[in-house]
């Protein structure tokens, strides 16, 4: 639901970094989202796509990592890692945890391509 | 070619919101993000908070709502400095909203700032706005399997008010597995259950929150309520 301003916040990076590379052309884009982050990727390129329609970033492709969460659980201190919500503990099957990783939203690296003269 | 950025995508938000931040600390304003559901009672919520703290301590509040002026003027009638965000159809505020309306409230006066978020439970999580505290309202008429639906709100959140036990002899939530449910997300929940309409359980809601006001040095309980 939130995707168009994760979108525009994620251009605001994109755009500093092409300008800085003087890139003319970005084909893709990788990303790394946590399993918490609360983000669709559908909607997310939906957004991608409507935002940057005639500029460098036009039909560049979003690949989206999915980071699994990262817990301890609190009754037997066993660290595991979840890909899915809900999640338990592999070892004792609770559901209380501390949770470490799950919620990251990274830009990870982009391709394309540069004027001549760069 | 490839370029690596290894960038946070919430990078600019982050950045005004840390600025926000110091500004709140400079002050020595103490900031809570209200966050919740449509309908989970935040707006009355507030207005029973205010009605016992306004007495002695310096309050001041943002209302975010999509559309209207109705929440800030529920507010505007407790006699508290009240600024009004219309996200005009955003479902969360960022931090350049909180930013923008600063300059309308003397922070050097106030004590403590309400930030009333958009009604939703999921994005405006993803957005920092500064805060001290976020605190999440949930009433029982949602149902009790909000928390391990919606994780990421109550991940981050200080304090979660469980609104309208009046409505539990009604409803199928099990307010004990609901806590248990809650604390399994994060242990460090403080969980206040409460009724706004039966004016139930806020005393100790207002003892957490007068705590989290005390100023370095100060007697606890010196300010009353």
């Amino acid at each position: 639901m939130h995707e168009l301003a994760l979108a525009q916040e994620m251009l605001v990076i994109l755009n500093e970094e092409a300008a800085r590379h003087r890139l003319k052309k970005v084909t893709g884009i990788t990303l790394e989202v946590g399993v918490l982050a609360n983000v669709v990727p559908e909607a997310l390129s939906f957004a991608f796509e409507a935002l940057t329609g005639d500029t460098i970033f036009e039909g560049a492709t979003l690949v989206l990592h999915k980071i699994p969460v990262k817990a301890v659980c609190q009754d037997c201190g066993e660290s595991y890692t979840a890909l899915q919500i809900p999640f338990f503990c592999p070892q004792c099957k609770s559901n209380k945890a501390s949770i470490l990783a799950g919620t990251e939203l990274h830009i990870v690296n982009l391709m394309g391509e540069a004027h001549d003269d760069y | 070619m490839i370029i690596d950025l290894n960038r946070k995508m919430m990078e600019s938000n982050d950045t005004v919101a840390a600025d926000n931040r110091q500004k709140f600390r400079q002050h020595q304003v103490k900031v809570i993000n209200l966050l919740g559901s449509p309908g989970a009672g935040k707006t009355s919520f507030l207005e029973a908070t205010l009605a016992a703290l306004t007495r002695n301590y310096k309050v001041g509040v943002i209302e975010g709502d999509l559309a209207t002026a109705l929440d800030a003027e529920r507010i505007a009638k407790l006699g508290v400095p009240v600024v009004q965000i219309n996200t005009k159809g955003g479902c969360h505020l960022d931090g350049a909203m909180i930013r923008e309306v600063l300059s309308q409230f003397d922070l050097a006066s106030l004590e403590l700032l309400v930030i009333e978020n958009v009604g939703n439970l999921v994005c405006p999580s993803t957005f920092d706005l500064g805060e001290d505290h976020k605190v999440v309202v949930l009433s029982v008429a949602e149902g009790g399997d909000k928390p391990v639906k919606y994780p990421r709100t109550f991940l981050e959140a200080s304090a979660v008010i469980i609104n309208k036990i009046d409505l539990l002899p009604f409803t199928d939530v099990d307010l004990e597995a609901l806590k248990n449910d809650l604390l399994s997300i994060n242990p460090n929940l403080e969980l206040f259950p409460v009724s706004c309409r039966e004016k139930q359980g806020l005393t100790p809601w207002y003892e957490w929150l007068q705590a989290q006001l005390k100023l370095p040095g100060e007697e606890p309980g010196s300010h009353g309520l």
